[in-house]
Order: C-alpha cells, then structure tokens, then sequence
C-alpha cells in the first residue's frame, strides 16, 4: 500500500473521529500536566523498581517478590488513572463552562451526547497512554514470582473499568453547575473522592493478588457476580452518561426521553437478576427479596426527586417529535419530559415491582428450585405495597410542594429535586429523632407518631404484628394520588393534543405558556 | 432575513427584553446601540439559541430559533463578547476543531479553514498559539471561526471592544466587506461613530425596548427633523443660556466654557430668524454654527442613561 494511499485513509478515518477528541488530544499533547503526569509517572515507577530491588536485596531470587512490586507499581497507576485522568475530565468540561466555549459548542452541529463522549474517549486515551507506559514494569513483576498474568490482568481490567467510570461521575459533577462557586465546591468534593478511592485501591489491589485467581475463574457463582456488577456498571454508566448529556441539552430540547428509557432498561434487568437469583439461587427465604426491594427503593426514591421536579409542559420542539401513531403514542406518552408523566412513569414502575414481588411470593413453592420449608407467613407482598405507597407519597407530596412554588418564583429541577429530597428525609428522621431521644420510648417500641418513618412502620409491618397500619401510608399515596391526578391527566392530554395532526402544524415562532416555564427555569439556573 | 417580533425575556422580576421587535435583511448591517444592561446581548443570545425567549417570536430567514433552532444554528455565526478560546492549541487547529464541529469534512473543510484564514488574513499565523495573539488578532481569528461554516447571518457581540484604532478600521472593512458579499449582521458596539460609519440600520434600546431604529442618515426619535446648532459667545454664557431656553424649538442646552450646544429644528430659516433674534436682544455670539444630528446626538436624546 503506497503512502499516499494510507494518508488518504487515514485522513478520512480522521474525520470520522469525534471533533472534541482530535481538539483535546491535541491540547493534552501540548499541555504541561499530561507531560509532567507522564513523566512522572515513569520517575515513579523507576523510583519503585530501584526501590525494591535495593530494600528486597539478595532475597529476591529467593522469595515470590512479585505482588510487592505489583502493588508499588499499582499505587504509582492508581494515581494516574483514578485521580488525575478523572479530575482532568471534569475540569475539562467545567472549563467548558465557565470560559463560555461551551456555549459556542452548543451552537455547532456538535450534540451534547457527542461532547460527553469526545471528552470521555479523551480520558480513556490518556489511561491507555498511562497503562502502555506501566505495562513493561507489571510484565517485570510476573518474573518476580508469587503473581499469575490472571491476576495482573485481572486487577487492570478492574481498574481501567473502575477509572472510566470515575472520569464518567466526574463529567456529570461537571455538568451541575456553570457557577464559580458551585464548580469549585464540586471540585473539593471530587478530589477528595478521588483521593479515597485511590487509597483504597491499592490494598484492594493487593488482596486480588494474592488470592489464587484461577480457582476464582473457576466457580460458576464468580462469573454470576460478574454478570450483576456488569450489569449495574453498565446501566448506571449509561443512566450517568444520559443524565450528563440531559444536563448540557438546550432547556427547550428533550431532556427526559433517554433518561427515562435507560430506567426502564435497569428495571428490567434488576427484574431478571432478581428474578434469576430468587429461583436459582435461593431457597424460597423472603429476606433476599427484601434486600431487593430496599436496594429498588433507594434507585427510585432518587429518581423519583428528579423526575417530579421537571419543568411543566412539554415545548413545542418537543411537541413535534410525540408520535403521530396512537399505539407509538400511549407506548411513549409517559416518557416525554414533566412532572406530571415523570409521577405517572413512577407509579406504572411502582406497580409493577409490587405485582412481580407478589407473583414471586405466592409461586415461591412451584417456582424456586431449591425451595424449602416456608417457616411463619412473611407478609412480603405486604411490605413491597407499603415501600411503594411511601415512596409514590414522597414523590407525590414533592411534586405538589414543587408546584406551589413555581407558581411564585422560578424553581430549577435541581432545586425541586433538592425540596422532594429534604422533605422526605424530614419525614423520616424527625420521628426517628424523637423514638431515639425521648427518655420513655424504646426506640423498638412502634408509636403511630412514626407513620411517616417507612423503616419503623415497615419493620413493624414485616415483623407481620401490625398489618392494618398499611392502611395508613396507602391512605398518604392515595391522598397525593388524587392531589396529583389533574396534572398527570393534563400531562397525557398535552402529549396526546400534540400527537394530533392539528397540533403539529404548530410553529409560529411564538413561544408558548411551556417555553416560558422552560425560560423561568433557565433564569433560575442563571 | 432576521426579524424580531415583540421579544421579551424575563429573569424572575427583571424584563431584561421588553418587547423588542425589529429586522434587517441580507446585505444589511443591524447596529445595536444601548447603555450597559440594555438587554442587547440577551437578544442576541436568544438569536443565536444560546437562550429562550419569555414569549415573542424571532425568525431566521422565516425559521423560528425556539422551534428550529438546529436549522437556525447552521444559518448563523455568534462572535459573543468574549474571546472563547482555547489553551494550547494553534489558530489554525482552533478554526479546524470548529470546521469539524460544524460537520465539515474532507476536502471541504480543509478549503472552509484556507478561506476564512485568508479572508480575515491571518493565512501566516495558523502555527501560532493563540494565546500570543493580540487582541485584535485573536478578534479576527473569533470571526474566522463564526465564518468557517458560511452563515448567512452573523451575530457579533461588541466585536470592537478593546481593540486599538488600526484593529478597529480593519474590522469594520471586514465587516462591510461580509455586507457586500450578502451576509446579514446584527453588531452591538459602544462605539457609536464606528457603528454609523458601517451600518445600514440601527435600533437603539434602553431598559429592554427598543425606544429608536431606522437608517443611520434617517434615525430621529418621534420622527423629528431636527439640527445640532453649535454657538460660541463672548463673556457670559450663562446668560445666553437662559434666554435660549426660553425660546420655543430649544432642546438640550449644554454649556462648556462658551460654546454651548442645542438641539433645534432642522428648518433653516427657523435657525436664521433664531440668530436674528439673538443679535437683537445684544447677546454677544461670535460663532453660530448648524450640522446634522449624528448617531451619538440621537443616542443622547432618546436615552435616559437609566439602567435596571
């Protein structure tokens, strides 16, 4: 193949690559940090080879000197790729902001999902450049014995996967704020987390290699944990990413739909690892799917905080793109952006964990391979619809709070977020407050003054001594239920007026009631 | 090309724009005139799709920037009021990264970068890191890059701002030189002489609205005709100044030393009977002098200097 040829290909290769990543390459090529990281990366690395062959002295031909050197030249990596290559990612997009290049990004044909990824692919190449320049040292440990390549590979796969998904928090830290105060807050937060990880990393590092991998390797349930961890790292990296992207999107754009689908993708998978793990692997005992349904509880009462705290009202940009077909539209409807769908996509998830939940309970004795002798009557089904009815109250009530103060001033969704959050974790840390200082309450002995603690009453309630205090929070869900069914309805009704052909000749260039409350939402933020 | 239609943009209790609506067409140099805190650069984000407006309607060759605003995007080329560049990396490597955001490829792009860096004339500079450039350099690499993807609108934000007399005249002839070719600009300035000597049209705004627009040689507040006399006294100007004030027409009397400045209609036989009438009442006047409103006179007269 002549020159000419290969330059042509890779000119054409080259305008295929992401414009960020060819822009900041060539930045980091230039800049004083990656030089001076690298260098001193090999410095380091030197330092620990020289450093260890002295102090090891004569011994080392004798002794397996191997996971020694490993975890000195991991240390020198783990600095690297978990503390520098993530805060360079971070100040990368933050820079973005605050010197107003981000705006002229914005107005490119650039999408904002393609200036995450050019950042994110930068940070990944700076790891590879990092890994390429230790890979002679960590291949100089295996020669030293007491080390197995499984185990060095291992712990680098570990470790470049646990490095990208540091430089993917780090973008969407980056994307919170374009204030100076709030960047350099968020900066001390993520150079402290990153330190930890960094430090807690290494021994991590050390107990995998010392662990005899290929026994590991070897057991079916290892390659099970793999599979879950895989999952979750995959899905919450595409929640993070979406949700960066989502950040960066111009306020009158879809900022929802591809953050709502992700969730209903991790739904999906939590419900077929647990499903998997419920008749696999257990023997029909209810506490594994009360770990599940906590572990659920957590992931949607923070996404429920984020989903009623949109803005009102879909815009007409988005209106345009609600399909026209009636089935595609009640398939879709509840993914559109808004509080009111954003409460309703929370419900129809809500539902369907207590209904699965309750299709596991009673098939428990036909379903689950290993079943055993069921001892006592959990009221599991029980426990799943009142963790629901709590959760459906909090996001509830926080949507109404949120509504009542758009109705004054301008709320961003970070803000609306911040209230449901607050609000809910007032309802249930003061009674718990109370159960654990006042000097004549057990903190075991349940008052109905603790109904709005969902730990206490849910402990009472599985404990199966007091099921009609169920009653209680259904009757919250229900009250908000109905508080909040006007604006869910009108939220439907709006993206099924906007899926009508009528509707969709819209497009005067007149901004609408919605644009406005998208408007006052970016004053707000301003 | 660009029409503005009842623009507003409220922050919580502030009215940034109050309803602004003008339009200019291909060709045509739109100077936004205002004080501080006028509202020009938020009319000029919202042109670009920066930002939303509260409610009212702006069109980019007949596409709304709230419902099109990607198409819009494609039409248009921003130079905000700040430089945005980037550290490390080389005026030609920054309008390339742009040519390629834009979705520029190839040949075309190679020739989109060969173009714009001929025509702001920095071909010789491409190598050179921008942080080395001077202000009025750097201004000119901004409009490279606002041109590499050929809009037909261009959106500058106070272009001149900072820049020394010779950068000044040499982006102004750039910029009429894009005029001539078609091009459709919309230009904020503080410098109200630079702004008549290039644009076609210009709206003054005050407090969000726009209180005067029209041509350079025609703009008058309330459609008034009206003259700039200039007279010089001997002795006491003060008391001149009273008995101007006192005469029917008088607008805007300002006294240095002695030469004092009014505003008075354009009629000239109205001005003569005026120095008739001064010579008659034994006021000592050793020069009096008519000329033209200028943009500066007009942009005095219809604003209060007042700001939010």
């Amino acid at each position: 193949m002549s020159r000419g040829v290969i330059r042509s290909w890779l000119e054409r290769a080259g305008d295929r690559i992401n414009p960020i990543l060819v822009k900041e390459t060539r930045q980091a090529l230039k800049s004083r940090q990656f030089s001076a990281t690298f260098m001193l990366l090999l410095a380091a690395s030197l330092l620990v080879s020289f450093g260890g062959i002295a102090l090891a002295g004569p011994d080392l031909d004798y002794r397996a000197a191997g996971p020694s050197f490993f975890v000195g030249y991991f240390a020198v990596l783990a600095f690297a790729i978990f503390a520098v290559v993530p805060f360079g990612a971070y100040r990368s997009l933050a820079g973005e902001q605050e010197e107003r290049t981000f705006e002229l990004l914005a107005i490119t044909a650039l999408r904002p999902g393609q200036i995450v990824a050019g950042k994110l692919l930068t940070a990944m190449i700076q790891m590879l450049i990092f890994y390429s320049a230790l890979a002679p040292f960590m291949a100089f440990t295996y020669l030293l014995k007491g080390i197995d390549l499984a185990s060095i590979a291992m712990v680098l796969f570990y470790a470049l996967a646990g490095s990208v998904g540091l430089a993917m928090i780090a973008l969407f830290l980056a994307t919170f704020s374009s204030r100076k105060s709030w960047q350099v807050m968020l900066s001390v937060v993520l150079i402290a987390g990153l330190l930890v990880v960094t430090i807690v990393s290494i021994p991590a590092a050390f107990m995998l290699t010392t662990e005899s991998v290929g026994a590991t390797l070897a057991q079916p349930d290892f390659w099970i944990a793999m599979g879950i961890l895989a999952t979750m790292y995959v899905t919450y990296f595409a929640l993070l990413f979406q949700l960066s992207v989502a950040q960066l999107t111009f306020e009158a754009d879809n900022r929802s739909s591809r953050v709502r689908f992700v969730l209903v993708l991790q739904f999906l998978a939590f419900v077929v690892w647990s499903g998997y793990a419920w008749v696999v692997h257990s023997s029909g005992e209810p506490e594994i799917l009360v770990g599940l349904l906590v572990f659920a509880a957590l992931h949607w009462g923070v996404a429920a905080a984020f989903l009623v705290s949109e803005p009102a009202g879909l815009s007409q940009r988005v209106a345009r793109s609600v399909p026209r077909g009636a089935a595609a539209r009640a398939l879709t409807a509840l993914v559109f952006p808004g509080p009111g769908t954003g409460l309703a996509f929370l419900l129809v998830h809500l539902l369907a964990l207590v209904a699965l939940t309750a299709l596991a309970d009673f098939t428990a004795p036909w379903l689950v391979l290993n079943a055993g002798p069921r001892l006592g009557s959990k009221p599991l089904t029980l426990f799943a619809a009142v963790l629901a009815a709590y959760l459906f109250f909090y996001a509830g009530l926080g949507a109404v709070v949120v509504r009542a103060i758009r109705r004054f001033r301008p709320l961003p969704a970070i803000g609306g977020a911040a209230i449901t959050v607050i609000l809910a974790m007032a309802c249930i840390l003061v009674p718990t407050f109370f159960a654990l200082v006042l000097p004549y309450h057990q903190y075991d002995d349940y008052r109905i003054w603790q109904i709005s603690d969902p730990i206490a009453t849910l402990r009472e309630i599985y404990k199966g001594s007091a099921a009609t205090l169920a009653t209680f929070p259904a009757g919250l869900a229900a009250i908000v239920f109905v508080l909040n069914l006007r604006p869910m309805a009108r939220a439907v009704a709006e993206i099924e007026r906007a899926g009508t052909p009528r509707q969709s000749a819209a497009g005067t260039g007149i901004a609408s009631a919605e644009t406005r409350g998208l408007a006052a939402e970016a004053a707000a933020q301003a | 090309m660009v029409e503005v239609s009842e623009l507003h943009r409220h922050f919580g209790p502030l009215k940034a724009v109050n309803g602004v609506s003008f339009r200019f067409d291909a060709g045509q140099v739109f100077g936004f005139i205002g004080p501080n805190g006028a509202g020009k650069t938020t009319t000029m984000r919202i042109l670009a799709t920066i930002d939303v407006p509260t409610h009212g309607a702006a069109t980019i060759d007949g596409l709304s920037v709230v419902n099109d605003a990607d198409r819009v995007r494609r039409l248009i080329g921003f130079m905000p009021d700040n430089f945005a560049t980037y550290a490390n990396v080389n005026c030609w490597e920054y309008v390339d990264f742009y040519a390629r955001a834009y979705g520029l490829r190839g040949q075309a792009r190679r020739s989109a970068v060969h173009r714009v860096m001929s025509f702001t004339e920095l071909d010789g500079l491409g190598e050179k890191p921008i942080d080395s450039l001077s202000k009025g350099m750097k201004q000119r690499l901004c409009l490279a890059r606002a041109l590499v993807h050929d809009p037909k609108v261009l959106i500058l934000d106070e272009p001149a701002a900072g820049l020394d007399p010779r950068a000044r005249i040499e982006l102004r002839e750039l910029i009429k030189l894009l005029a001539s070719e078609g091009k459709a600009i919309l230009i904020s300035s503080h410098i109200l002489t630079e702004l008549a000597e290039m644009c076609d049209v210009v709206g003054i705004i005050e407090l969000g609205r726009i209180v005067a627009t029209g041509a350079v040689n025609a703009i008058r507040p309330s459609n008034r005709v009206m003259s700039v006399l200039e007279i010089r006294v001997l002795g006491d100007a003060e008391r001149v100044e009273r008995y101007l004030r006192e005469q029917a027409g008088v607008s805007e009397v300002q006294v240095t030393d002695r030469d004092l400045t009014l505003h008075y209609p354009a009629d000239e036989r109205a001005q003569a009977e005026l120095l008739e009438r001064m010579v008659a009442a034994r006021l000592p006047v050793v020069a009096f002098r008519s000329r033209q409103e200028n943009l500066e006179d007009v942009f005095m007269a219809v604003t209060k200097g007042k700001v939010q």
